[in-house]
């Protein structure tokens, strides 16, 4: 059998996987769509931030009746605050924003050459002041009542042996945090569907960064004590 | 599997529905997914879910995945994760309500009834 997907067969056997569902953009006119996920996902799913994946991680078992979900945004969009933060928050639910720390910074004015040179897609005239990307205000608005994670610095792709671009997506992106939110974030994706273990480089820089968290493409990592 | 539902089958609309998913504007829409937990603090694993409900599931994407390879040798990391993408689409919430993908469409665009490949009955 194709050996990752017998790893993913096997690790099925062994244990329920966790439950996710990812989401990029999350433009206005798919907003009844959301809400009538969300709304099914509330009926069956407990909110579930970090505390409660620690708490899964620890025990092999949710903390409260239900069972935890991890309902992720990614990159950042503007449209994740201003469509999806009220509709998890009309159903109790916790979002996991993994943000792209440099889009947050990013001026205006630079949004969207920004978004073309880093794969990030957008809605086209979605917002007629060119602000795509949440701002760190939006940020830290969210941050506690949500979850707000790393998706790198600039969302780009770094070669495995690329020591200096991987200590900026991946440290110098928790130092974004850390500067604009007042602490370290405990989550991060990476771009690469790279996995702790793989390479010394990227487990270096993943120590360094303090991350207890890592999502790759068909993992969460609990990632070893730094 | 029994004798109604051949393995082609089974494969056929494995294939079709990893293809339905895959049209979806993945920019803007809810993707569910099944993610392996690993802890690397950990000596031993954590508590395994016993949850019968699951075990079943898992059998089946192991024999699905078995009958995937057999169709499609040559899989890559995108057929791996659109396999994925099939099984939480329908197992993720339960599976006394459409699949995820097909909560928002109306009652009788969803109507239709649970393909073999994705049912614990065919296997």
């Amino acid at each position: 059998m194709n050996v990752q997907l017998a790893q993913i067969a096997a690790a099925f056997a062994s244990a329920a996987p966790i439950n996710a569902i990812n989401y990029h953009n999350t433009p206005a006119h798919r907003a009844g769509e959301y809400d009538r996920q969300l709304a099914a996902l509330a009926e069956r799913f407990a909110p579930t931030g970090e505390d409660e994946l620690a708490a899964f991680f620890r025990t092999g078992r949710w903390p409260g009746r239900k069972p935890g979900v991890i309902i992720a945004l990614y990159n950042g969009y503007r449209n994740n605050y201003d469509v999806f933060r009220p509709l998890l928050e009309k159903h109790g639910l916790t979002g996991w924003f993994f943000a792209a720390s440099g889009y947050a910074s990013c001026s205006i004015r630079d949004q969207i050459a920004f978004s073309r040179q880093n794969t990030l897609k957008l809605i086209p005239d979605e917002y007629a002041d060119g602000r795509y990307a949440m701002s760190w205000d939006e940020l830290r608005d969210l941050d506690g009542r949500h979850v707000v994670a790393s998706h790198t610095r600039n969302h780009v792709r770094i070669a495995i042996d690329d020591a200096v671009g991987m200590e900026g997506e991946i440290v110098g992106s928790q130092d974004d945090f850390s500067a604009n939110l007042g602490h370290p974030v405990r989550s991060f994706a990476w771009l690469l569907s790279g996995t702790h273990g793989q390479s010394p480089l990227t487990d270096a820089c993943l120590a360094r960064a303090r991350y207890e968290f890592l999502f790759s493409d068909f993992k969460i990592q609990r990632l070893p004590e730094a | 599997m029994n004798a109604r539902t051949p393995a082609n089958t089974i494969a056929d609309e494995l294939i079709a529905d990893m293809e339905r998913l895959g049209r979806r504007p993945y920019a803007e829409v809810g993707v569910p997914m099944f993610l392996v937990a690993e802890d690397r603090r950990a000596s031993t694993p954590p508590a395994v879910d016993a949850a019968t409900q699951w075990r079943d599931v898992a059998t089946l994407f192991a024999d699905r995945a078995e009958v995937l390879i057999a169709r499609k040798p040559d899989l890559g990391v995108s057929d791996v994760a659109r396999l994925v993408e099939v099984f939480a689409d329908r197992y993720l919430i339960a599976s006394a309500v459409p699949p995820f993908s097909m909560i928002f469409d109306e009652p009788a665009e969803r109507s239709r009834d649970l393909p073999a490949s994705l049912s614990m009955d065919s296997q």
